[in-house]
């Protein structure tokens, strides 16, 4: 598997569309960096923190290796040079697992990309960091392994649809919803408990009520979406940094998707036809 | 005889379609082994199955003696090389490059052996052009150089010569006799086309619905091709030392026949057997050739 691994990164590193991919990476860590420094020009309070998250994952990290995964492993179907492999005699659990491992290589190079930015540029530039190191290191971390969750989609995704086009709509589009879908329950969690409200009284008079919000969802609802939160990859990367991420539970969630992920995907490849 | 392929009763379904029928056959080591058969008649299924690209649905096949299903099998493939439908390149990548890869595959520790591969198949002079702008021939005899890279014993050939111009064609043959003559490697290659396989297959594999129909020897094929005179006569048992008397190239086909080769017209061949007592009794012309051979085996016609 070493020698797949070694003709899997040669490859990796001569692709025009890791480059750009990594290349995409740094300049929106800046972008966001500018802007970020932008707001907080006037105030000059340490907020490295905001644009570190993103370093450590981020839709758009998880976006961009929708791109290369697809594109990397479906140039194998498109130009049938995943032939030359299974010819020679290496097995499909051997086939998979090279491109597993390059995939998420891929995803570190994304993250090491961002850093080359934010530690020279962002880091000086926003003042530093307001949290504790003890919470950076666990938002690193949960995001690293987030990051690793969906290479172990995108694999299991683009070595069973065979080809380029496929995996790269199915990916982004899933990613994009579960994002909409992350966001809308992080919203009704945080939707308020009370609002106020405008009612006549007696004496004719407009006066201000405080009543319970009438859309807020039940209790039971809230608390399963706080634990989808958790579970789920997109729902992890969106409360990344607020004290509503669960570590162990994300933790936990996102190994049993790595494995889980991984399982399917080599069982549905292995009975793949190949043509 | 040894063989490097053999295969037991294949069978692959795709859902409500049987590709192939039970299929048995047996490549010799060292043989140009011809597979022939219509399209779909089951030839590709055959090859992506032996090049591990699909699993059988039921029956086994052997590569060097190696059963498909047990670990042996990955270490008999390392032996093998293949060109299955289209040649399996990087576009974007030079034909150097292309090779590169492949080596770095098969965990050569060096590249130098690459110019001498680009220079037997005469790419050597292709520097940075990238793959994806090569003629089809190009492409075709790139594909055998990736296949080539492995030293490989026994390389298998998918239609090789399909939409190639009459050069490119008869260079792919050229490259073909080469390598079976110098490194005597193995080839099976399957084609539709049989004038093709003719100039170069040793051995012959007729395929038809999913199934070898008869598996024969390019000699066998030829004598039974050869324009003869097919003659029944009284006395079988004096027919042979007459012939041999007479100096006369023929082949036993049964109890009170035979195929005479040769040009001696019939009404001499006729007094010499009689002189020998041996009486002509029914005489015809045979003059088969190897796509009529084809047709009479398929029991069909060219079109259908």
């Amino acid at each position: 598997m070493i020698k797949l691994l070694r003709a899997n990164l040669l490859r990796l590193v001569k692709s025009k569309t890791f480059i750009a991919c990594l290349a995409i990476q740094a300049g929106l860590t800046l972008m966001m960096t500018l802007n970020v420094y932008l707001v907080n020009l006037a105030e000059k309070r340490p907020v490295a923190d905001m644009v570190f998250d993103i370093t450590a994952c981020s839709p758009y990290g998880a976006a961009l290796l929708a791109v290369m995964s697809s594109i990397f492993m479906g140039y194998d179907y498109h130009n049938g040079t995943i032939r030359n492999k299974l010819i020679i005699g290496y097995s499909r659990y051997e086939i998979y697992f090279a491109n597993l491992i390059t995939c998420a290589i891929s995803a570190l190079c994304l993250n090491l990309s961002a850093m080359a930015v934010f530690y020279p540029v962002s880091l000086p530039l926003l003042y530093g960091f307001a949290g504790e190191p003890l919470h950076l290191f666990k938002i690193f971390s949960l995001g690293w392994l987030i990051m690793l969750v969906y290479a172990s989609l995108y694999t299991a995704v683009a070595m069973t649809t065979k080809n380029t086009v496929a995996p790269l709509i199915i990916t982004i589009a899933s990613l994009f919803v579960f994002m909409m879908l992350a966001q809308y329950m992080i919203s009704q969690i945080n939707a308020p408990l009370e609002w106020t409200d405008y009612i006549y009284n007696e004496a004719g008079e407009f006066v201000p009520v405080v009543v319970p919000n009438p859309h807020r969802l039940s209790e039971g609802v809230l608390k399963f979406f706080g634990v989808c939160l958790n579970i789920f990859p997109s729902g992890q990367m969106t409360i990344l940094s607020s004290e509503k991420l669960v570590g162990w539970q994300s933790a936990l969630s996102s190994v049993c998707i790595i494995v889980l992920s991984s399982a399917a995907g080599i069982a549905l490849f292995r009975k793949e036809n190949i043509n | 005889m040894e063989y490097c392929l053999e295969t037991d009763y294949l069978i692959k379904n795709y859902r409500n379609f049987r590709a192939l029928k039970g299929l048995t056959m047996h490549v010799p080591e060292g043989a140009i082994y011809g597979l022939i058969g219509k399209n779909g008649a089951g030839k590709t299924t055959l090859i992506r199955i032996i090049s591990g690209l699909q699993n059988p649905s039921a029956g086994s096949y052997s590569l060097y003696g190696e059963r498909y299903g047990t670990r042996g099998i990955y270490k008999a493939r390392a032996r093998m090389g293949g060109v299955v439908e289209t040649p399996s390149i990087y576009a974007n990548m030079t034909a150097y490059e292309n090779l590169k890869q492949q080596f770095i595959l098969l965990g050569k520790p060096s590249f130098d052996e690459i110019h001498e591969i680009l220079k037997l198949v005469r790419l050597d002079d292709t520097g940075k052009k990238k793959a994806g702008h090569f003629s089809l021939g190009m492409k075709q005899r790139l594909g055998i150089a990736i296949a080539l890279a492995g030293n490989p014993d026994f390389i298998v050939l998918d239609e090789p010569v399909n939409g190639l111009d009459p050069q490119g064609i008869v260079e792919i043959r050229e490259l073909i006799l080469k390598l079976n003559r110098e490194r005597r490697i193995t080839f099976l290659v399957s084609s539709h086309i049989l004038g093709e396989l003719s100039k170069i297959a040793t051995h012959y594999g007729f395929v038809h619905k999913g199934e070898i129909l008869k598996e024969t020897s390019a000699e066998e094929l030829n004598s039974r091709c050869r324009k003869c005179l097919s003659v029944t006569v009284t006395n079988p048992s004096a027919l042979a030392p007459a012939l041999d008397y007479l100096k006369i190239e023929y082949r036993l086909t049964g109890e009170n026949t035979a195929d005479i080769y040769g040009d001696t017209p019939l009404m001499e061949l006729g007094d010499a057997l009689r002189l020998h007592g041996v009486t002509l009794l029914h005489a015809t012309e045979k003059n088969e050739d190897l796509e009529s051979y084809y047709i009479n085996l398929i029991g069909g016609d060219k079109n259908d």
